[in-house]
């Protein structure tokens, strides 16, 4: 029965990065700057979407649709990326997320992406959450075991210095920011391209 | 009345100072066995050359368990100190008697003491008895086999019974004996728990010397006359297993005396299987290679017990309550204790210049040579048989690393030596010697593999490529590899290979600490040692799952388990049936009936 549903039902993996469906698009940001935001994501008169949590308590009138990732020091890799991921105090949506990554839809496993079990053996750090005090050491002793050369991209509102008044980059340099709350998989497939030097366009 | 009968009355006599002083006691059993060593080297006469050989391994190990004990027994039970000395004299009989009923009185005299010994330590009524009742086992069976020879030949000397029709029936039974004390496979649950659970002098001396007397029993009767194919054939095939299986629990095991446990269980598994080769090679016409395996038989006799013996006395000092190894104190050992550590344990993973080596080398060489033989079944037995000894050996070094890691390696830092560090280097020092410069073994073993084979085994020593006559081991007849040229070839490739990376720097290292998850575990766990071992052989260590269905070896096992249980309880409720007491006393009263049998007979002599 199985496999007569699959069958009919064909491929479901995502075309993206070549195409992009509207649901897997990232949410909307607000159409105008706000004036005020509680979280932080204003600063002098401009919205950082980097902080953007979606909350819509700025009542200003969301619709856009913004991809934002800002990815500064991309790595030269022509093939395959291995990224190690730190959960260093979130609520676990963006874990949620990241899973997705590994399942039959998103299956970065076909864009060259590989999760590994420990930091030894990462190109990249993926950094998800406010640090707490305690996964602080961590996130550093992780950012020391990993191998030159290294990277550590950052996910979600959270981490980016939004809700809290810590962010990752006080405590590890970073080198690239996917927005978010949490962000899409499609965004972090974008941020971790654009980290391995393949843009996604 | 010989010298050495006196000593085996020294060793009987010394049983009874503990009453005044344990420290004594083990003070004249050092004497005794150094006076033992110094005649069985210097003045060999009237003893046989098998038992000589036999008793001069025994007499390495005890003068060395014997220094250890007079720093290690100060809180256990008198009795530990008698049995130790008694059991030493039941073996000694063992080793210098002609017939058979001497040698069962040895025989019990030994089991009995060491049971007693047992059950000095608190808590361990449970695996004496299981010691005591395997041990009798092995007694009846030998027992049979002997009475069965007896009485069909009328005679009790061994001699007596060469050209008997029941040979090979009276053969299997006393042998299967043997090897019952040699825990072969399936009876080899009692030694881990038995051995592990001892006062690690006792232990030692179980492990080492006790073991080897039922290899001694073994030769003994294959000298006097050689047995069928099929006795052969078994014990290759239960010695095989019996190595595998030790092999692979000494491995996962991280019980710090368990493990030299059931590292005995692999040895004596991989002597049986050799005892086994032997067997098969005579009969198929092969005297070289007979002779060859019998040497492999004697020489890893000897690596076993020295290394094993030094091994247990070391895991004695490691220990502390729970006896696992993250609980390895620091400053147990001395700078010496560490080294001994290292050696013992080098030695039983075969690694070079140790005795362990070669012995490895040599058992190896003499079970892969099968396609001398002209029999196809024989051969693939054979090569079947070699090759699980061969996996053996690799597994082995899973477990020694382990050993030394996580044991000998934390112990160290102790200031100041004590008299147990005159064992250790005694001991250390015959490993080497022997290791590096084996032919004088070669040469006591001369008269067993002759009486055996017809060939010497200094036939074996050779000399070539500047290396000085019978100074090299060649497999004369069957082979071109040595073990001399082995080691150096290894040796030289590693520190050339070395060499070429660090001096061409292809090698860049990065020194960078484990990642523990996160988590503060700076020590890596003894489970993790040999958790792929662990992981991938589930269904050998019973850890694999699946779907809550019994695996058929769970189901042997739930049977074994009962099976022993009721047999415990059948004999718990015999005995209460019988004699409504303590079981030490009673058993006190049959090691003193077997001591006057033995007074008895050294009058009679």
């Amino acid at each position: 029965m199985w496999i007569i549903k699959g069958l009919r039902k064909g491929v479901i993996t995502s075309d993206y990065p070549k195409k992009v469906s509207d649901e897997e698009l990232p949410p909307s940001f607000p159409l105008e700057t706000p004036k005020e935001c509680p979280f932080g994501a204003v600063k002098d008169g401009k919205l950082d979407p980097k902080k953007c949590l979606n909350c819509r308590l700025c009542n200003v009138p969301f619709g856009r649709k913004l991809d934002v990732d800002d990815v500064r020091n991309p790595l030269d890799f022509k093939r395959s990326l291995h990224v190690f991921f730190l959960d260093v105090g979130t609520c676990h949506a963006c874990n949620r997320e990241v899973a997705q990554l590994q399942g039959p839809y998103y299956d970065v496993h076909r864009l060259g992406i590989f999760f590994t079990p420990t930091p030894k053996h990462a190109d990249v750090l993926l950094v998800a959450g406010c640090p707490t005090d305690g996964m602080v050491p961590v996130l550093k002793e992780a950012y020391e075991l990993m191998p030159e050369p290294k990277r550590v991209l950052v996910l979600g509102a959270c981490a980016n210095g939004s809700l809290c008044r810590r962010k990752v980059e006080d405590f590890v340099p970073v080198d690239g920011y996917v927005s978010g709350c949490p962000p899409s998989p499609v965004q972090i497939i974008r941020g971790l391209l654009k980290m391995a030097g393949r843009d996604a366009e | 009345m010989n010298v050495y009968y006196i000593i085996t009355l020294g060793f009987a006599l010394a049983s009874l100072l503990p009453l005044a002083s344990r420290k004594l006691t083990y003070w004249t059993d050092a004497a005794l066995s150094a006076l033992l060593l110094g005649v069985l080297l210097f003045k060999p006469e009237s003893i046989d050359g098998t038992a000589r050989y036999f008793a001069l391994i025994s007499a390495i190990v005890w003068l060395t368990a014997s220094l250890y004990s007079v720093d290690y027994d100060d809180h256990y039970p008198r009795t530990l100190a008698a049995s130790f000395s008694m059991a030493i004299a039941g073996m000694l009989l063992i080793l210098l008697t002609e017939d058979a009923v001497t040698f069962l009185v040895g025989w019990e005299v030994m089991t009995v003491a060491s049971y007693l010994g047992i059950t000095a330590k608190e808590k361990e009524g449970r695996n004496a008895y299981r010691f005591l009742a395997f041990g009798e086992l092995s007694a009846l069976l030998i027992l049979a086999g002997f009475g069965l020879l007896s009485i069909q030949s009328g005679s009790v000397h061994f001699s007596g019974w060469k050209g008997s029709p029941l040979w090979n029936v009276a053969f299997f039974l006393a042998t299967l004996g043997f090897a019952v004390k040699m825990a072969i496979f399936p009876f080899h649950v009692w030694l881990p728990k038995a051995h592990g659970n001892a006062p690690a002098n006792l232990s030692a001396q179980l492990s080492a010397v006790l073991t080897l007397m039922g290899l001694y029993g073994m030769v003994r009767m294959l000298l006097i006359q050689r047995p069928a194919d099929w006795i052969g054939v078994f014990f290759l095939l239960f010695g095989g297993l019996t190595a595998i299986l030790g092999a692979a629990y000494a491995a996962g095991t991280d019980h710090v005396k368990k493990l030299p446990g059931y590292s005995t269980v692999e040895n004596d598994g991989v002597l049986l299987a050799l005892f086994g080769g032997a067997v098969v090679a005579l009969n198929y016409g092969n005297a070289t290679l007979a002779a060859f395996t019998l040497l492999a038989l004697l020489f890893f006799a000897f690596a076993h017990s020295v290394a094993k013996g030094l091994l247990f006395l070391i895991a004695g000092r490691l220990e502390n309550g729970t006896g696992r190894f993250p609980e390895v104190v620091r400053g147990r050992l001395s700078l010496l204790g560490v080294l001994a550590g290292y050696a013992s344990a080098l030695s039983l993973a075969g690694i070079p210049p140790f005795p362990g080596f070669l012995g490895e080398w040599l058992g190896l060489e003499s079970l892969l040579q099968s396609f001398k033989l002209p029999d196809p079944g024989m051969r693939i037995l054979l090569m079947l048989v070699g090759s699980l000894v061969a996996l053996t050996a690799g597994i082995a070094g899973v477990a020694m690393s382990k050993m030394i890691t996580h044991g000998a390696q934390k112990a160290g830092g102790r200031k100041g030596y004590g008299v147990e560090d005159a064992g250790y280097l005694f001991a250390v020092s015959v490993l080497l010697l022997v290791g590096i410069l084996p032919g004088f073994l070669f040469g006591l073993v001369n008269p067993t593999v002759e009486a055996f084979s017809g060939l010497k085994a200094t036939e074996f020593l050779g000399g070539a490529l500047g290396i000085k006559g019978g100074f090299l081991v060649v497999a004369k007849g069957f082979g071109g590899i040595s073990p001399t040229y082995l080691f150096l070839i290894v040796s030289l490739s590693a520190l050339g290979t070395y060499a070429v990376i660090r001096g061409a720097g292809i090698l860049k290292t990065r020194h960078v600490r484990a990642w523990s998850g996160g988590l503060i575990n700076p020590e890596y766990p003894p489970i993790a040692h040999s958790a792929i071992l662990l992981v991938t052989e589930g269904w050998l260590y019973g850890t694999r799952e699946e779907s809550g269905r019994l695996y058929w070896k769970e189901r042997f096992s739930l049977a074994y388990d009962r099976l022993s249980k009721g047999y415990l309880s059948f004999s718990e409720w015999f005995r209460h049936g019988l004699m409504r007491g303590s079981d030490s006393v009673y058993v006190a009263y049959i090691l003193l009936a077997a001591v006057s049998v033995f007074l008895y007979l050294l009058w009679a002599l």
